[in-house]
């Protein structure tokens, strides 16, 4: 036997093979369920801490049934879409700016690989200090939080951008607009979607987490006041809530990247020149 | 050549001439001293904070809950991608739910943590691993796949022993790719780390960021945020080095 890469799945088998892995994720589900069920009844107080699944589905129904969630909601979305808008567009142009261009992405592009990696929470405080404690200091994290990726992403993007075709556009003589809008662009768009997709969840996290510390309204700060007044089954309604409509923003975010390099192919086509 | 010279000399120069734009954004008024702190506040705050303050045990307190967390991740997250590696249905199972966590905000389970571990390094070390463990699992799941098969039948020709085909060819072949993961769990894990000290409010930096920020001491709460993009710096300095000397 000794050590041999399993041997790849033969196509007549493959629908064998799936079935039982959905198999193993139901079952996998189903288990966590359970035990998640089962964890309260361990101790008596354990129960306040993890609800069983029906009193959470009941708080659900209670808080967006009666609209208590409302006003939460529309603050979190707007500090997320203004963040991820600033912070994106940002991004963009930076991106775009330093991949264009090998002698500003030499100078600029560790620094901002290297500022990438701190949390943009922590800038929180200067936010608060400059646009002050209501909905602008979170935009601010939320863009801090979406910029980077997005500009990273786009910077490769652009590097990457096949220099026959920049030289094929030259030779047509185009304006350097246009050479960004139909050359660098459509070619560096998915590096910039797959960016996108992962600044969004940025711009979630990060509003989200400065919710949590400082806001008068808003999902964070709700479920951490539900947190501190024990009503853990709302907590984790909001958390839940915010979990759905992130992995569902992703997953579309995805689909978009999958339309937007389905011309690309495999990469494989070479350009006679 | 030329170019190459401006491209460090440009490098170089962009840190002092930042500090210079930011101390003469202060200076002209633009920013009040209290809510931005120029250079020329904060970087002597560094120093006597390094010195005569906090801000060393603070930092080795992050760095030990960073080093812990890498551990324990790696501890799991490495052999969980063997696993997955050896056993194809376990993989095929398996990874979808664990791309989907990796889009997931965990770390706004944050609260559930503190419940179950309370206000103390533990909440932090265990959500960290449960959002650096899945990029390590597919990483190495990933590295250990994309090894050329040819190599090992090599291996087993040559009738060496299944330690010797692991240590001489599998694990050099896998180690890029391999370390790519590495770095992306131990990148989440300084970020995660420092990011719950300053919302929880314990530990070393984050907290030592909060609380400065709290107190408004502008100088030393940016001289916080430098000990973190330090440290940051550091720990990618230090990585890529490693990965470096396994080649």
């Amino acid at each position: 036997m000794g050590i041999e890469a399993p041997a790849a799945g033969r196509t007549r088998k493959r629908e064998q093979r799936d079935v039982v892995a959905v198999a193993i994720q139901l079952a996998t589900a189903a288990l966590l369920l359970t035990a998640w069920q089962t964890v309260g009844g361990f101790l008596p107080n354990l129960s306040t801490f993890f609800p069983p699944v029906q009193d959470i589905a009941r708080e659900a129904v209670r808080l967006f049934g009666n609209g208590i969630l409302t006003k939460d909601i529309t603050t979190t979305a707007y500090e997320v879409l203004w963040g991820f808008l600033i912070g994106g567009g940002a991004g963009i142009l930076v991106g775009v700016a330093l991949g264009s261009n090998r002698y500003l992405s030499g100078i600029f592009g560790p620094y901002v690989y290297y500022a990438a990696a701190i949390p943009k929470i922590i800038l929180y405080p200067i936010f608060i200090l400059v646009l002050g404690i209501g909905l602008e200091s979170k935009i601010g994290v939320g863009a801090a939080s979406a910029f980077f990726p997005i500009a990273i992403n786009t910077m490769a993007g652009v590097a990457e951008v096949q220099p026959a075709f920049v030289k094929v556009a030259r030779t047509l003589r185009v304006s350097t607009r246009q050479m960004y809008l139909y050359v660098y662009l459509p070619s560096a768009i998915g590096p910039i979607v797959a960016g996108v997709r992962v600044g969004l969840g940025g711009a979630i996290i990060g509003t989200l987490l400065a919710e949590t510390k400082l806001a008068s309204a808003g999902l964070g700060i709700k479920a951490i006041n539900f947190y501190a007044e024990f009503e853990f089954a709302a907590m984790y309604v909001v958390i839940g809530f915010v979990f759905i409509v992130a992995l569902l923003l992703n997953w579309g975010l995805g689909l978009l990247h999958r339309r937007v390099t389905r011309y690309q192919g495999d990469g494989s086509h070479s350009v006679m020149l | 050549m030329t170019t190459r010279r401006g491209v460090i000399v440009g490098r170089i120069l962009v840190i002092p001439l930042l500090l210079l734009a930011m101390e003469g954004v202060v200076a002209a008024g633009v920013f009040n001293e209290l809510f931005v702190a120029p250079p020329s506040s904060f970087i002597p705050a560094l120093g006597r904070n390094l010195v005569s303050g906090d801000l060393l045990p603070l930092t080795w307190i992050t760095i030990r809950t960073v080093g812990m967390a890498t551990v324990v991740c790696f501890s799991i997250g490495i052999p969980l991608g063997y696993l997955f590696w050896k056993v194809p249905v376990a993989q095929r199972a398996y990874e979808p739910m664990l791309g989907g966590l990796l889009a997931a905000p965990t770390i706004l389970l944050y609260p559930v943590f503190l419940i179950f571990f309370g206000r103390t390094a533990g909440s932090i070390i265990a959500l960290t691993t449960l959002g650096a463990t899945v990029p390590v699992i597919l990483n190495t799941r990933q590295a250990l796949a994309d090894v050329n098969p040819v190599l090992l039948r090599v291996g087993r020709s040559m009738r060496l022993t299944e330690r010797q085909i692991f240590r001489h060819i599998l694990l050099p072949a896998a180690v890029p790719v391999l370390f790519a993961g590495l770095r992306l769990g131990m990148i989440f894990i300084l970020l995660a780390v420092v990011a719950l000290e300053y919302i929880v409010g314990i530990g070393g930096l984050g907290f030592f960021i909060s609380d400065m920020s709290f107190r408004f001491k502008t100088a030393n709460l940016f001289a916080g945020i430098t000990m973190v993009l330090i440290l940051s710096v550091g720990l990618m300095y230090v990585l890529t080095r490693a990965q470096k000397a396994i080649r």
